[in-house]
């Protein structure tokens, strides 16, 4: 029933967990397994530490599972498959066991409620096996065919191909209801939160797009676990092509032949950094990102206000606890105190350590508030000028010509209630009209009058990404006062009506936009 | 010019839908349709909320007035006017190039009314003359109890006049009536309330402030009545308004209020909004002015049932002491209405985009009204209004006590010569403390209050204000508004 290659691996995957207690030193296992559904092949003593974090935190802290595979024919259920596992510690599956398909019955998904069927199966692994379990995960037919198909070749595609091919995967099962899981984890109700709030917009779409915007990088991540290492290395290069190849892969420090001293963390980096050849490593303590992505998952979308300031105020708290929760080598030159003073004389105070966590949030949230509304619609148009470098003409023209994805927000409350994707013919319908007026006017007949229109040119975001969060923190100003030349060109950054802090980006030269920024992002204090 | 209080029909419908411009219909509908109220060639003006640059709440909601738009066309309405004059000091131009209203009112087939001219002001073949002209033609002085109030002449002369207006919370009136939406078809200049060579005491004990507000509100209210009245609570601006603050919060309740009359569409509104008439001084009021209050009993309502769809809401604080704020502690003294109103926006302006001011700024002391407390802690002492400058030149803060410089050569010597030491009391100076900021005005303008605010921290020290300042240039400080205040003055 199930793609051959997945079910080796993961036969291989149950094989190493069962065995790992007798082992003697199971780090250092030389057999690699692949991360089950990727073709990222990964120590199996790396993955059983992943299961035994992950999924007790993130799925179910529970012992023994039961997967249950039915077919739904005329609105009636026929279990094809059941499958239990014992499960000595939460997450980690050791054995598998086939149980008889007969042992219980599933009406109809609609009629039944997953609490019943829980119920159900527990009392008749009760009677027949005398077992408890504490999870039920009910893969639909159509569920495993997708996964066969998926893991067709799984292990010879790209780093690339794989994250589009798992991202359609994921969206079909979630947005199909392909998989269920009882007790449902946040995890789960997020993610399906996630693909019921973007409409049509696919993730694999969604995965493309970032991916785009990301520029070439070339880094190493150290990791830290309350009891294991990790690291990880990440690469993206650009092929002549035109097109990315990426890289990610997981890495015990035993199999790269290092031996990291727990109390010299600097030092750790610089080993790894020699070793893997990568311009930055960066050490991460395993709990706060566990904790920052537990924070994420909790979120109930639609997102409120207060929870997304939350969120942002935690990641820039984080952000500013270098050398406290994050670290990394080589030491940007921006955290050195005498760098820091001497650009403190000439006027700007650029603290990194400072940042305003706390109030970066309230002034943006308040501002978008103020301008756009408590309820408001969004239309956000994406061009790329790198596409209609030949076209000539009005700037609508030009935009026509160059929009590549047009959407629509709608916010109520402050909360993102809706995401709609425009058609473009449509919005660009009015072939006599040169101006956004235009544009305002054709998505007012079909989805009401937008409170405001950004235009976002990608290269724009590109810059951003790349000067502003992949060289947050190196000293070189030139490319990122480039950057905010581009947000004062409207070619590549429009806001329509012009609402003043749009009118203040524009009217500012870049070396005054910071000076009256910076005292608002950095705190005025050093203690 | 003094159009005649008619008597209208007291019929108002409840209306309730999935969205906004539906609801409209609705209620339209359940009255009859569009046709009861507008006639084939009529000019149309429609007064909405026109507050400020800044998205829904603070002005009227643009899907109702295109719904209400497309209706007046439908109704066979030859010409539609929309305005409205916004808050002090703030050209109507100004809010039109922001919102982009000129432009999108003419794509829906109807025109922006720039009542204060402003339209003229950029214009260089345009000069005083010409521009005083323009205004003497644009506006009707109508007299009632002896006060002349400026009424632009499109309303008067518009066949139909309607009103849309957003309920919004009101730290005044509890909420934005009608009543209050049709206040602002005259300037803001003369919607200002001035005190009189009036005791302090009397002034606000009796609350003048208020009282004249409301008589200059349904004085306006009597020179032209709406033929048509939405109060559109369909989102309803909760927790502190009327425009947008930190503790705003929207509630949707899906309803519309609509009717002939003005009076009977707000008191149905009061009554939706668990309120009494004894709630509304604006009501109470207008029964002792001989305009018509009819009994609740005796309006009929149509659609939606009124105990069915009570609504709780949020209102602003009615003390100014009951805004919680980091780093400012409030001592109020006995104030009238005009500094409450101003005093509450400025506290709910700091409180929501001067976070990290008051964070580097943390003793505050913030003292209005007459005769107030004597504060124990403090600070930075923030003198609002005249009453409080006023009330407290004898007060203990205007003065602080140093202990004079200690003698040390003399002390020296002492010791030197082993003189026996004498208990001296150590010299205590006053000395006046700088550290009290004063905001005049009766009641002072907020703008006025920012400026000095800022000049006082020193805008290092206030870098949200600093930004704020920046921005609002773009509307608050241009040559437009200097324009608009040559044009009041003309």
């Amino acid at each position: 029933m199930i793609n051959k290659r997945f079910k080796d691996n993961w036969s291989k995957i149950l094989s190493f967990n069962k065995n790992r207690d007798i082992l003697d030193e199971p780090e250092k296992v030389k057999e690699v397994v692949r991360i089950p559904l990727s073709p990222i092949t990964i120590n199996p003593n790396i993955l059983y530490h992943f299961f035994e974090i992950l999924y007790p935190k993130f799925i179910n802290d529970q012992q023994n599972i039961l997967d249950i595979i039915i077919h739904v024919v005329d609105k009636k259920n026929k279990i094809l498959g059941l499958f239990l596992y014992k499960t000595k510690k939460a997450g980690i599956h050791e054995t598998v066991e086939i149980l008889p398909d007969k042992l219980f019955k599933i009406k109809s998904l609609e009629i039944e409620r997953l609490d019943d069927i829980f119920s159900k199966v527990q009392s008749a692994l009760l009677k027949e096996k005398n077992i408890q379990i504490s999870s039920i995960r009910i893969f639909k037919k159509e569920a495993i065919d997708l996964i066969n198909t998926h893991c067709e070749k799984i292990e010879e595609v790209s780093l690339y191909e794989f994250l589009n091919r798992i991202m359609n995967l994921i969206h079909k099962i979630l947005e199909k209801d392909l998989f269920l899981i009882y007790p449902e984890p946040i995890i789960f109700h997020f993610l399906k939160s996630v693909v019921k709030l973007l409409n049509k917009i696919q993730l694999s779409n969604l995965f493309k797009f970032i991916e785009e915007i990301l520029p070439e990088f070339n880094i190493s991540l150290l990791i830290d676990g309350n009891t294991t290492k990790l690291i990880a290395l990440l690469q993206k290069k650009i092929l002549n092509s035109g097109k990315s190849d990426l890289t990610l892969k997981f890495l015990s420090p035993e199999e790269l032949g290092i031996n990291l001293n727990d109390s010299d963390i600097k030092n750790n980096l610089s080993i790894i950094q020699e070793k893997l050849k990568t311009e930055k490593v960066y050490y991460l303590n395993q709990n706060d990102i566990i904790s920052f992505i537990s924070d994420l998952f909790e979120l109930l979308i639609p997102i409120t206000k207060e929870n997304l300031k939350f969120l942002f105020q935690k990641a820039l708290f984080g952000y500013r606890s270098f050398e406290k929760h994050w670290d990394m080598v080589p030491r940007p030159t921006i955290y050195n105190n005498l760098v820091r003073f001497l650009i403190r004389l000439i006027g700007f105070n650029l603290n990194l350590k400072k940042i305003s966590h706390w109030a970066i949030p309230e002034v943006i949230f308040n501002y978008i508030d103020f301008y756009f509304g408590l309820n408001s619609k969004i239309l956000l148009i994406i061009s790329d000028l790198n596409r209609a470098k030949k076209i000539k003409g009005s700037q609508y023209n030009i935009l026509k010509n160059s929009c590549v994805y047009t959407i629509l927000l709608e916010f109520e409350d402050s909360r993102l209630e809706n995401i709609r994707v425009i058609n473009k013919e449509k919005l660009f319908s009015d072939i006599n009209s040169n101006s956004l007026s235009s544009i305002r006017r054709a998505s007012k007949e079909k989805y009401g009058s937008p409170s405001v229109i950004i235009i976002l040119d990608k290269f724009l975001l590109q810059s951003i990404v790349k000067n502003f969060i992949f060289n947050h923190s190196k000293f070189s100003f030139i490319p990122k006062f480039k950057t905010l030349k581009l947000l004062k060109n409207e070619k590549y950054f429009k806001m329509y009506p012009e609402f003043p802090f749009y009118k203040l980006i524009k009217k500012k030269r870049s070396i005054s936009l910071l000076k009256l920024s910076l005292p608002i992002i950095i705190d005025k204090f050093e203690f | 010019m003094l159009v005649q209080l008619k008597s209208k029909k007291l019929e108002v419908a409840i209306s309730k839908a999935e969205r906004p411009k539906e609801s409209l219909k609705k209620g339209i509908d359940l009255l009859g349709g569009i046709s009861k109220f507008i006639e084939v060639g009529d000019q149309v003006f429609i007064k909405f909320n026109l507050n400020l640059p800044g998205g829904f709440p603070i002005n009227t909601n643009f899907d109702v007035l295109e719904e209400l738009i497309k209706s007046c066309k439908e109704g066979g309405a030859s010409k539609i006017y929309l305005g409205s004059f916004p808050v002090k000091g703030i050209p109507i131009k100004i809010l039109s190039d922001l919102l982009n209203m000129k432009e999108y009112f003419n794509s829906l087939g109807a025109e922006l009314a720039f009542l204060d001219n402003s339209n003229y002001y950029d214009k260089k073949e345009i000069n005083v003359e010409q521009l005083k002209k323009i205004k003497i033609d644009s506006f009707t002085k109508v007299k009632i109890n002896d006060i002349e109030y400026p009424i632009p002449n499109i309303i008067l002369n518009s066949n139909k006049f309607i009103s849309v207006n957003q309920i919004n919370v009101n730290p005044l009136f509890k909420f934005n009536l009608s009543l209050l939406n049709s206040y602002s078809i005259i300037p803001s200049k003369y919607r200002e309330i001035g005190k009189n060579q009036q005791n302090n005491s009397e002034y606000n004990s009796a609350d003048q402030y208020k009282k004249e507000m409301v008589s200059n509100i349904l004085n306006i209210f009597t020179i032209k009545q709406p033929d048509l009245v939405i109060n559109d609570l369909f989102y309803l601006l909760e927790g502190a308004g009327p425009v947008i603050y930190k503790d705003s919060k929207i509630k949707k309740t899906n309803l519309m209020i609509i009717g002939e009359d003005a009076i009977s569409v707000d008191l149905i509104t009061l009554k939706i909004l668990n309120l009494e008439i004894d709630d509304c001084e604006i009501i109470q009021k207008a029964q002792s002015k001989n305009i018509s209050v009819p009994k609740i009993s005796n309006i009929k309502v149509l659609g939606e049932k009124v105990e069915e769809n009570i609504i709780n809401v949020d209102f602003c604080v009615s003390k100014i002491e009951d805004i919680k704020m980091n780093n400012v502690s409030i001592y109020p003294g006995k104030y009238c209405s005009g500094c409450f109103k101003q005093a509450y926006h400025l506290l709910n302006f700091m409180k929501t985009y001067m976070v990290k001011d008051l964070k580097y700024n943390p003793t505050n002391t913030f003292l209005i009204g007459e005769n107030p407390i004597e504060p124990e802690k403090i600070g930075n002492v923030i003198l609002f209004g005249d009453c409080a400058i006023n009330s407290t030149k004898s007060y203990k803060f205007r003065k602080l006590l140093i202990e004079a410089k200690k003698n040390l050569i003399g002390e020296a010597k002492n010791k030197l010569f082993k003189k026996p030491k004498a208990k001296k009391k150590p010299k205590i100076k006053e000395k006046p403390n700088k550290n009290i900021l004063e905001l005049p005005g009766c009641p002072p303008d907020i703008f006025d209050c920012l400026e000095l605010i800022m000049n006082y921290y020193g805008k290092e020290n206030v870098p949200n204000l600093n930004l704020l300042t920046k921005m609002n240039e773009f509307w608050f400080k241009g040559k437009l508004n200097d324009e608009l205040k040559n044009w009041e003055a003309l």
